[in-house]
């Protein structure tokens, strides 16, 4: 059974809730998907955190992991925003995308960041900043067949 | 004289003008360019040149005729050729008019009311300087005091009697020859370095470098009138760090992640090879989103307070925002040390409109 069969089967059985927050956890091979979810029903759910940790990343050179950016960027078409590589930590191995433009309003920018490190992990939040404000994760809030499909994109990104 | 009253006049007016929209060349750095490192142009677009305006000859006008009480002054009624049309003739064109640094860097001084920067540490470095001030007998024919070689001549001719005023010739000898000479003096000259450090990863975009390109243009011409000689560096990082030219300074941009600490690395190798403190003033202006990697920021900091801060007189940071807003290295500054680091302004630069407000903030200090 795929990472995404599964994640489909694991949420299925989640009670659906608008308060407090479930860490959903699944392992496939040596991948192991965990989602901060803070909200579910029946149709659509809200995350805080969507990552992906894989022993195949960390094997990955910063080209191989740059290479995985790209991919991902060209897969996660479906989001609020396109998403692409800003800025590439050869220090820490760590490739950066963001949303691309970022999301404006008056009072607010929002945007989604995602980290392939070579720490293993590939992580996917949302953030919001006010003016004059620290910027603050907020939930993304997504269809449960889009957080499958994301599930499924990391995984296949990942290798 | 008349010409030079007319064109001091008009300098009085230009200088007028760049004064009222100062604020308008901070902001959209409207600067066409810099010619050399003397002269700037900039244009006026609404510089008015007088002009005369002719009136309609042949109907009638004021103090013309006797006229009768509800008579109307002037023509007056619909012109002739009815509703106007689009005329045919080229605008008008913008006045460039070229002004030298000194001379905007004093109008920014007195516009932002900026107080002159005192010198600190050990300021003066005797530098020897030559100037045309004196008069000899002998010297080269190039240097030759004509006024001064004629008047001898003149005075030797009536004194023995050979000067005819009919016949006004003077014929200078070798005795009567002058000649300019020189006197060298010291001149104490302040030495100055002003170290620009700018983020280029690849958060920064083509418009953020464009605001700081203009907050470093005022900030140079502001110092370069308060020191003689100048000297200015320039270092850009992302992840790493280096010391590079104006022009890559300017142009250059690298995708890669924001670690500040390695600019202030490079800073403090820079000082400690070629700008000793006893010997300098330095001056430090950063520019960043402020995007940092996590963890950069505590070295970033122990760096700044140990190694930077001690040694120079004044450290500017200026976040410019990314598109993101996410900077959060300038709260990071302001917990570390509060107000509590006369040395130490920093500024947010929102957009080219912040330019103004951040310069005099930088430049207030007069440290």
């Amino acid at each position: 059974m795929t990472l995404k069969k599964q994640l489909q089967r694991a949420i299925a059985n989640i009670p659906l809730f608008s308060s407090g927050e479930h860490l959903l956890e699944i392992s496939h091979n040596a991948q192991k998907l965990r989602c901060q979810l803070v909200a579910l029903d029946s149709l659509a759910c809200s995350f805080t955190k969507l990552a992906l940790h894989a022993d195949t990343l960390a094997a990955m050179s910063l080209d191989q992991l740059k290479r995985t950016a790209e991919q991902l960027s060209t897969r996660l078409t479906y989001l609020l925003e396109p998403i692409s590589p800003i800025e590439v930590d050869a220090h820490g191995c760590v490739v950066q995308l963001r949303s691309n433009p970022p999301q404006k309003e008056t009072d607010r920018t929002s945007y989604y960041e995602l980290l392939v490190s070579r720490s293993g992990e590939l992580s996917l939040c949302r953030f919001s900043r006010a003016p004059g404000e620290q910027r603050q994760i907020i939930p993304s809030q997504v269809t449960r067949e889009v957080l499958a499909r994301l599930a499924a994109d990391f995984s296949a990104a990942a290798g | 004289m008349r010409i030079e009253h007319d064109l001091s006049r008009f300098k009085q007016i230009v200088r007028g003008k760049i004064r009222q929209n100062l604020r308008k060349y901070v902001t959209h750095g409207e600067l066409i360019g810099r010619k050399g490192r003397e002269l700037v142009s900039i244009p006026l677009p609404q510089l008015d040149v007088p002009h005369f305006r002719y009136g309609k000859n042949g109907s009638g006008g004021v103090g013309q005729g006797d006229g009768e009480e509800g008579t109307q002054l002037g023509p007056g009624g619909e012109s002739p050729g009815g509703a106007g049309q689009a005329g045919s003739d080229p605008g008008a064109h913008i006045l460039e008019v070229e002004v030298s640094l000194e001379e905007l860097a004093l109008i920014l001084g007195e516009e932002l009311e900026l107080p002159r920067i005192e010198p600190k540490g050990k300021p003066n470095i005797e530098q020897k300087k030559a100037r045309y001030s004196s008069v000899r007998r002998s010297g080269p024919e190039s240097l030759r005091h004509f006024k001064r070689t004629y008047m001898e001549a003149l005075r030797r001719q009536i004194s023995s009697n050979t000067y005819a005023p009919d016949s006004p010739r003077i014929v200078p000898i070798r005795d009567d020859k002058r000649y300019r000479a020189w006197t060298e003096t010291e001149l104490p000259e302040a030495n100055a370095v002003v170290i620009y450090m700018m983020d280029v990863s690849g958060s920064m975009t083509d418009d953020q470098k464009e605001i700081v390109r203009t907050a470093a243009f005022w900030l140079d011409t502001w110092l370069h009138s308060q020191y003689r000689g100048v000297e200015t560096r320039y270092i850009i990082h992302d992840a790493a760090a280096k010391e590079v030219d104006e022009e890559t300074f300017y142009h250059t941009r690298e995708s890669g992640g924001t670690r500040i600490s390695s600019a202030y690395k490079v800073c403090v190798d820079l000082i400690a090879r070629e700008f000793p403190p006893t010997d300098w003033n330095i001056y430090c202006f950063q520019f960043s989103d402020g995007d940092n990697w996590g963890e950069d920021n505590e070295k970033s900091l122990e760096l700044l307070t140990d190694a930077l801060l001690p040694q120079v007189n004044l450290f500017c940071y200026g976040q410019v925002e990314s598109p993101y807003g996410s900077g959060e290295y300038i709260r990071s500054l302001e917990h570390a040390f509060g107000d509590g680091v006369s040395k130490l302004i920093v500024a947010e630069i929102e957009n080219k409109e912040a330019v103004y407000p951040c310069l005099k903030r930088f430049l207030g200090t007069g440290v």
